[in-house]
């Protein structure tokens, strides 16, 4: 990647912590983002894997600062954005934009997609609502829909055209950053391909960046430049997508691909099945987060984590016999 | 698909939807309509007839309804019609300016509880609670009797001890509504805090409230009535449903004239459930994802 750096984080740590109350003094935090050092280039599809729980959605809501950190900083070109005052804050939302998951409830059921899709610019008193009308119906049609659909409700649409009004809203102001939390994996396998080649296609017409967040395997590879692995609020690997997915050196990857079934019979390839669970994330494990579960655990990973180096130009992962 | 021209879509409003759907609801409309001509006849009756609800016909003691007066005389001899016009002026009143008070208090100060929790959700609904823990009617009688008996006191009595009720559902609304993640896309867009609680939360969280409003309203022209029936609200000679009530607590008035209590009676009830009804179909049709 030759672009400059967009976003970075370094150290993002993000703990929720429970409340304390007279019976409880000293309550128990879940470090759900737990140290990350990320770059984003801009330009870019970067791809954000991991399963259920290990903290993607919270690190992409860390970045927008929709959630407070508890430390670390959040680069923008530069410019740490966890130290913005609210005015500053405010002028960075017409940069960084969000898609949610589940479009059901990510549209106020009691707004017009024209209000809807509007909505940012109206915040940000771009132009007359004439002229705000007219660039909703741009947006519209350049997402699959158009003028006719501006007077409708959210609960008129199918799961996949509402997620066409999300995409339209995210993008209206020209955003720098998208971040996409699963903003496909409501929608049918049908309409999944359409929603994510009309991401890809505005991604690239426009230049725009994304952090592309999923626990689907086969979206990300579709859609990214480069792909980072979470596994328990760390990233435990990082690569080019090509690269990761042809040569993947964490064992917690290795195990993810191998689960990406082959629509071919006559192939049989060696399934690597993780024994037990995912650690509490109120209790991680100490050292390596994935120790318990590793095929090739020693000593050594059960009291240091491994931080992550690069081990080819732009590979990077966590772990020690990589 | 054909391509529209952008400046012939017509807005389908959504007032104009609104309207329609409450239409189908025939309940609903019968109750408006019922209530909107009981408004009309309290306000307007009295200036075409000639209404005197204080004047005495020594004539006619406890008489019977008959042609001089069509729903008969109580037992010092006013005219039961004319009172039962000019107390309904009263009872509907307090009714609709008690419920107003309680919602102008109520609103606020639930949506600022829900929306900024922490302190200011502690304060605001502990408050509520303390007012809640008192029997209501002693702490109105009370209010009431140092406040001096008249219509305004009940109505403002009224008023400000109904603010918990809106208090409490608005609070319990926001915080579903505070989950949902459109409100975090208000956020994400930079919507400011008035304009997220404006046009994302209480769009979402009053609807539920209009049932109330229409119950409440319902329920302080039954205290104000019961008040009235204790001798503690609206004062003679003024008329209101429920001091009528009041005069027809002896058994031989409840046995021998019917004609005291039953027109001020139905007249509470009526009242009450076509309120109710059109409450009810408000709510419905406000609703966006309600089909007729």
């Amino acid at each position: 990647m030759k672009n400059e750096i967009l976003i970075e984080t370094k150290q993002l740590t993000k703990y929720f912590v429970g409340k304390k109350s007279l019976f409880n003094l000293h309550p128990k935090s879940v470090k759900a983002v737990d140290g990350v050092n990320l770059k984003i280039h801009e330009g870019e599809v970067l791809g954000l894997v991991g399963e259920s729980g290990c903290g993607k959605s919270t690190l992409g809501r860390t970045i927008l600062r929709l959630l407070p950190a508890t430390s670390g900083e959040v680069l923008y070109r530069g410019q740490d954005i966890l130290k913005f005052d609210k005015k500053q804050m405010w002028e960075m939302r017409r940069k960084m934009q969000i898609i949610f998951q589940d479009s059901y409830s990510s549209l106020n059921p009691r707004m017009t997609v024209e209000d809807l899709v509007g909505a940012p610019l109206e915040v940000f008193k771009e132009g007359t609502k004439e002229q705000r009308r007219e660039r909703v119906v741009e947006m519209l049609e350049e997402v699959g829909l158009g003028a006719q659909h501006l007077y409708r409700f959210p609960h008129e649409f199918s799961g996949g055209q509402r997620q066409r009004i999300g995409i339209a809203r995210a993008l209206i102001l020209n955003p720098d950053l998208v971040v996409c939390d699963e903003p496909v994996s409501a929608l049918d396998v049908s309409v999944r391909a359409q929603v994510l080649n009309l991401m890809r296609t505005l991604q690239k017409k426009k230049g725009l960046t994304y952090l592309f967040i999923s626990h689907d395997l086969s979206v990300v590879k579709h859609i990214s430049d480069r792909v980072a692995v979470m596994y328990l609020g760390r990233v435990v690997e990082l690569a080019d997508r090509d690269e990761l997915y042809r040569n993947p050196l964490h064992p917690y990857t290795q195990a993810l691909l191998s689960a990406i079934p082959i629509p071919d019979t006559n192939r049989r390839r060696n399934r690597i099945v993780l024994s037990g669970d995912v650690p509490n994330p109120y209790n991680p494990p100490a050292g390596c987060h994935f120790h318990l579960r590793c095929s090739r655990v020693c000593e050594s990973c059960k009291e240091s984590a491994p931080a992550l180096r690069e081990v080819a130009p732009g590979h990077w992962v966590a772990c020690q016999f990589a | 698909m054909s391509q529209p021209k952008k400046e012939k879509i017509q807005k389908a409003s959504y007032a104009r939807e609104v309207i329609d759907k409450l239409k189908a609801h025939k309940l609903a409309i019968l109750g408006l309509c019922i209530w909107v001509l009981e408004i009309l006849i309290v306000v307007f009756l009295p200036m075409i007839m000639n209404l005197d609800p204080y004047v005495s016909d020594y004539a006619a003691f406890d008489a019977p309804p008959s042609d001089t007066h069509i729903l008969g005389t109580d037992s010092i001899g006013r005219d039961l019609f004319a009172r039962l016009i000019y107390g309904g002026r009263t009872s509907l009143l307090v009714g609709i300016l008690s419920t107003m008070i309680s919602l102008i208090i109520g609103v606020p100060l639930g949506l600022l509880a829900g929306y900024y929790r922490g302190i200011v959700e502690t304060v605001i609904m502990r408050v509520a609670d303390v007012f809640m823990s008192f029997p209501s009617i002693v702490l109105i009688l009370v209010l009431v009797s140092v406040l001096g008996p008249s219509i305004w006191s009940v109505t403002i009595v009224i008023g400000v001890l109904g603010w918990t009720s809106f208090a409490r559902l608005i609070y319990a609304n926001v915080l579903s509504v505070m989950e949902k993640e459109y409100v975090e896309s208000a956020r994400a867009v930079g919507t400011s805090d008035f304009w997220t609680i404006v046009k994302y939360i209480l769009p979402n969280a009053l609807p539920p409230i209009l049932i109330t409003v229409t119950f409440q309203t319902a329920s302080a022209i039954i205290t104000e009535s019961s008040l009235s029936f204790l001798g503690m609200g609206v004062q003679p000679p003024e008329a209101s449903w429920g001091n009528m009530l009041h005069d027809a607590q002896s058994i031989t008035i409840l046995s021998r004239s019917p004609w005291v209590w039953l027109p001020p009676g139905l007249a509470i009830v009526v009242t009450v459930l076509s309120i109710n009804f059109f409450g009810d179909g408000v709510r419905d049709a406000l609703d966006p994802k309600m089909k007729i």
